[in-house]
């Protein structure tokens, strides 16, 4: 049987390795609130293309370096 | 807890109460009056201005992003399609009760099934809501 698909987002790394940046700081900047980052970082919760992309600006990464895509 | 869910306890809580004494009304009044309880959804505005009062920093602006959106919308057809099960439900009950008694339809009983449905369809809606919202955020903060 096949696997379901999983998106992982590597969110809660980048935002340590940028001074730490806090859930609601990030929402914030990309204008959602800090529930959405949470539930992004728990995996459950795919964005929309354009909120990928305002994160990945956030953090100066590719949206494939926040986003990973697996199946 | 964001605004939108902030929002659906307060929506559940008007509608639980309303439909509570449109019960308690059903039962010492009868169906008539009955529907009369669903005008206490009339105070619901005042509880969300009250909300939105304490809090200042986003007065009048609560901040529903796209998450909010998709969660509403998912609940808001699953409200719907139960709602619309349950009238349906109710108008059969309704014709077989008014056959059974030699009788037509009740008028009384036909508005009632409506605000019950609607009742149902916003019970459905914003516990669906609340329920969507925790499943998302769960084992996920820090």
């Amino acid at each position: 049987m096949a696997r379901a698909p999983v998106l992982r987002c590597q969110i809660r790394r980048l935002r340590f390795d940028h001074g730490e940046m806090t859930q609601q700081e990030l929402g914030e900047r990309v204008g959602v609130t800090r529930q959405t980052i949470i539930a992004l970082e728990a995996g459950r919760y795919a964005p929309s293309l354009l909120l990928a992309f305002r994160i990945a600006r956030v953090f100066d990464a590719s949206v494939e370096e926040v986003f990973q895509y697996e199946f | 807890m964001t605004p939108l869910q902030k929002m659906a306890w307060i929506e559940a809580s008007f509608w639980i109460a309303a439909t509570l004494v449109f019960l308690a009304l059903l039962v010492r009044f009868g169906p008539g009056p009955a529907p009369a309880a669903f005008a206490l959804i009339g105070l619901h505005p005042i509880a969300w201005y009250a909300m939105q009062r304490r809090s200042a920093a986003r007065a009048f602006q609560p901040v529903l992003d796209e998450r909010d959106q998709e969660i509403s919308a998912r609940a808001s057809r699953f409200g719907f399609a139960t709602s619309y099960v349950a009238f349906v439900l109710g108008i059969v009950g309704l014709q077989q009760y008014a056959l059974r008694a030699g009788d037509c339809v009740p008028a009384s009983g036909l508005m009632a099934l409506v605000w019950l449905a609607v009742a149902l369809q916003t019970l459905v809606r914003n516990a669906s809501v609340i329920l969507q919202a925790r499943a998302q955020e769960a084992e996920g903060r820090g």
